[in-house]
């Protein structure tokens, strides 16, 4: 009995009732196409999560004060209990001996405000900082000029306003360029507009104006001395850790305290990459396992069909024993018949999952994972192969002369 | 070609002597050579709930190679349960059986495959043959089964497909065969494996008498080429065709005796005139539709 023959009989008894056959197969069909897009809807969503975190810049520190008192009294120019960020800190991270991998570091005021033009108004987030800040953070000039330093060392009322702030304001379509929009109680004349970025999470990034920090300190904030929020790009994202260090150095000379008490927090953004990684890594495994589950249901259903398959055909079964067939070979051709079914159902699953991955699905594009092909497909002939092993038992067990009497 | 292996009468037997004889079944017995079947005190106890039932209370029979045997019985005399135990379907509750000198109480469920699928070529009464699958590849079935390379099981087939007349219908599924041709295919199944015996459970039970001549004319022409041939059946007519009558009731072998000529008017059987003549004829080997090949 040659496997070749074998198959042959199983595939005369899949088309032997062609209906039936098909629905099974349906059954793995659908279980197999659910785990490909199914995967690849949390592939695409956490590749979109990863896009708009790249967007934030990959090699960027953010330097945050955490509000605790530590600056110690040796330190000159500042009088502030609090450890703030000074222009200090600015300076001598921006020093090539003591930092060589930082690029630029961008001191950030940040503040709420309504704006006002023309009777037109909005709120919107002024940041105050340097023009380094522009590129650290992505940000690209639309129309107008960029900030330069000139207008950072002259506390020019100047400021580059976002999409949302230029639809807020200019309803009309007006070119806001030169033209004195009102931030607060300050006039600023709009030197540029900003291109969008969209949004980042529930940040909308569009909805900014960006002024140098020397205005927006005498304008908005009135503090002259301490920065909220330090920026700082490094070198490439392969050396930020390198930077990270650096920086901490820094901090920790200027605050008298070791790095490990800084009273600042450092956001890598490597770091909040790797943790939106592993949260959409559990989200596509929680669809995959979903999608799992219709895979097993398909796999019942082979179960199901195969025995009433055997029932159907128990006085089959008592011929061929009785014409001689082994144990092992009615086991073979029930089998086979189980895994062709749920063979035929991968194929067309992988087909139809890969099909289906083309379509936006809620807004995501999902990415097929290749591991998942694989896995869905072996997964279906694994549920094909235990989920047959049953039914052809059953059949394979079968007393000849009680098979053969059978009705 | 099948026409063309039709034509030129090529004797089935020539390949059917290439099905190898299988060395892992046990060795034969040589003080029962010659003798196909050895049944002694066969019994055949069947146990539901508290009751024990008795089918076969002792029956001891040898049949020896070339004989046609008919085995009577009216129903529940038993004799289904005998064919089943001859045809190694079921195991004896106690006795002994050979078949072709090979004891088949100790055969493991593998060795009763194969010894049904090397010795025995059955022929039953709801003919049997699988369904949706041409009459061609129901015959290579246990050719299959024992391992033929498909080629030559192919030759062997058409040549039992033409030996029963049906080489022109060698892919009909039987949906489409006759009730007469299903039997002849089924025949050709039963003989393709080259059997040491034939056992034919009520062959022409689901015939009508024309198709049942024709079917017990090819199994008469079998048997005097050679073959062994167990029948059962309870028409007395049909039982005619063997040489040798075997009646049990009640699970009990009642009578054994040789047909000839004269077997019909010892017994005061009505029939008597009919069935001699046909049997004669049949004896000198005339008009026998199978043998020409016609349909």
């Amino acid at each position: 009995m040659k496997i070749l023959d074998a198959i042959r009989i199983s595939l005369r008894g899949i088309s032997a009732n062609k209906l039936r056959s098909s629905l099974t197969t349906l059954g793995v069909l659908i279980g197999v196409s659910a785990v490909i897009i199914l995967i690849a809807v949390g592939t695409g969503s956490s590749r979109s999560v990863e896009n708009s975190i790249n967007s934030l810049g990959t090699n960027t520190l953010t330097v945050l004060s955490t509000g605790r008192f530590g600056r110690g009294p040796t330190v000159s120019g500042t009088q502030s209990q609090f450890s703030n960020l000074t222009l200090q800190d600015v300076n001598q991270m921006q020093d090539k001996t003591l930092a060589p991998d930082v690029l630029s570091v961008s001191p950030v005021i940040s503040t709420s405000v309504t704006a006002t033009y023309n009777g037109s108004s909005g709120t919107a987030t002024v940041i105050g900082s340097t023009p380094s800040y522009l590129k650290a953070e992505d940000y690209t000039i639309e129309a107008g000029s960029p900030l330069t330093s000139t207008d950072v060392t002259t506390r020019a009322k100047v400021a580059l306003i976002g999409q949302t702030v230029l639809s807020d304001l200019f309803p009309t379509g007006k070119d806001p360029i030169g033209q004195s929009i009102t931030l607060g109680s300050s006039n600023f004349e709009v030197i540029g507009v900003l291109a969008s970025k969209g949004t980042s999470g529930t940040t909308n990034e569009d909805d900014v104006v960006i002024a140098p920090y020397t205005a927006v300190q005498d304008q908005l904030t009135g503090d002259a001395s301490t920065f909220s929020e330090l920026l700082v790009a490094g070198k490439s994202s392969s050396t930020l850790n390198l930077a990270e260090s650096e920086i901490e150095n820094v901090l920790a000379t200027n605050t008298g305290t070791t790095v490990s008490d800084l009273p600042f927090s450092i956001i890598n953004q490597a770091t909040l990459l790797a943790a939106a990684e592993t949260t959409s890594s559990t989200f596509t495994f929680l669809l995959g396992a979903v999608a799992a589950i219709s895979l097993l249901v398909g796999g019942i259903g082979v179960m199901n069909i195969m025995l009433v398959t055997v029932t159907e055909r128990t006085r089959e079964i008592g011929i061929r024993k009785a014409i001689g067939a082994q144990k092992g070979a009615i086991l073979a051709q029930f089998l086979l018949e189980a895994v062709i079914l749920s063979l035929v159902g991968g194929i067309a699953g992988v087909l139809a999952g890969i099909i289906g991955s083309h379509f936006r699905i809620d807004g995501i594009q999902p990415v097929v994972a290749p591991y998942s092909i694989g896995l869905a497909f072996s997964v279906a002939i694994a549920v094909g192969i235990f989920f047959g092993f049953y039914p052809a038992n059953r059949a394979a067990s079968l007393r000849p002369i009680d098979a053969l009497r059978y009705e | 070609m099948g026409n063309i292996l039709m034509r030129k009468k090529i004797d089935s037997s020539r390949y059917l002597h290439r099905v190898a004889e299988d060395t892992s079944l046990p060795a034969r017995d040589p003080i029962l050579d010659g003798t196909v079947i050895y049944l002694n005190k066969v019994y055949k106890i069947y146990q539901t709930g508290d009751f024990k039932v008795a089918a076969l209370r002792g029956i001891t029979l040898s049949v020896r190679k070339g004989e046609f045997v008919a085995i009577m019985g009216s129903s529940g005399s038993g004799k289904s349960t005998l064919m089943g135990i001859i045809g190694c379907l079921d195991i004896p509750t106690a006795g002994e059986y050979y078949l072709d000198s090979i004891e088949v109480r100790q055969l493991d469920e593998r060795q009763l495959s194969m010894i049904r699928n090397r010795k025995i070529g059955f022929i039953f009464q709801s003919f049997n043959l699988i369904p949706r699958t041409s009459a061609l590849a129901n015959i290579e079935l246990p050719l299959a089964y024992a391992g033929i390379k498909p080629k030559l099981r192919r030759q062997i087939a058409l040549a039992s497909l033409n030996a029963v007349g049906l080489g022109a219908r060698s892919e009909y599924i039987p949906n489409k065969l006759s009730g007469g041709q299903q039997q002849r295919v089924a025949i050709a199944r039963a003989i393709a494996t080259n059997p040491s015996l034939i056992l034919a459970d009520e062959p022409t039970g689901n015939l009508d008498s024309q198709s049942s001549q024709e079917v017990m004319q090819i199994l008469s022409r079998f048997h005097r080429a050679g073959k062994t041939i167990v029948l059962i059946t309870h028409e007395p007519d049909i039982a005619a065709y063997a040489d040798r009558l075997i009646r049990i009731s009640d699970g009990q072998l009642i009578s054994d005796e040789a047909i000839d000529d004269n077997h019909w008017v010892r017994n005061g059987n009505m029939q008597r005139e009919d069935l001699s003549s046909d049997g004669r004829r049949l004896r000198m080997g005339h008009s026998d539709p199978a043998v020409s090949g016609q349909e």
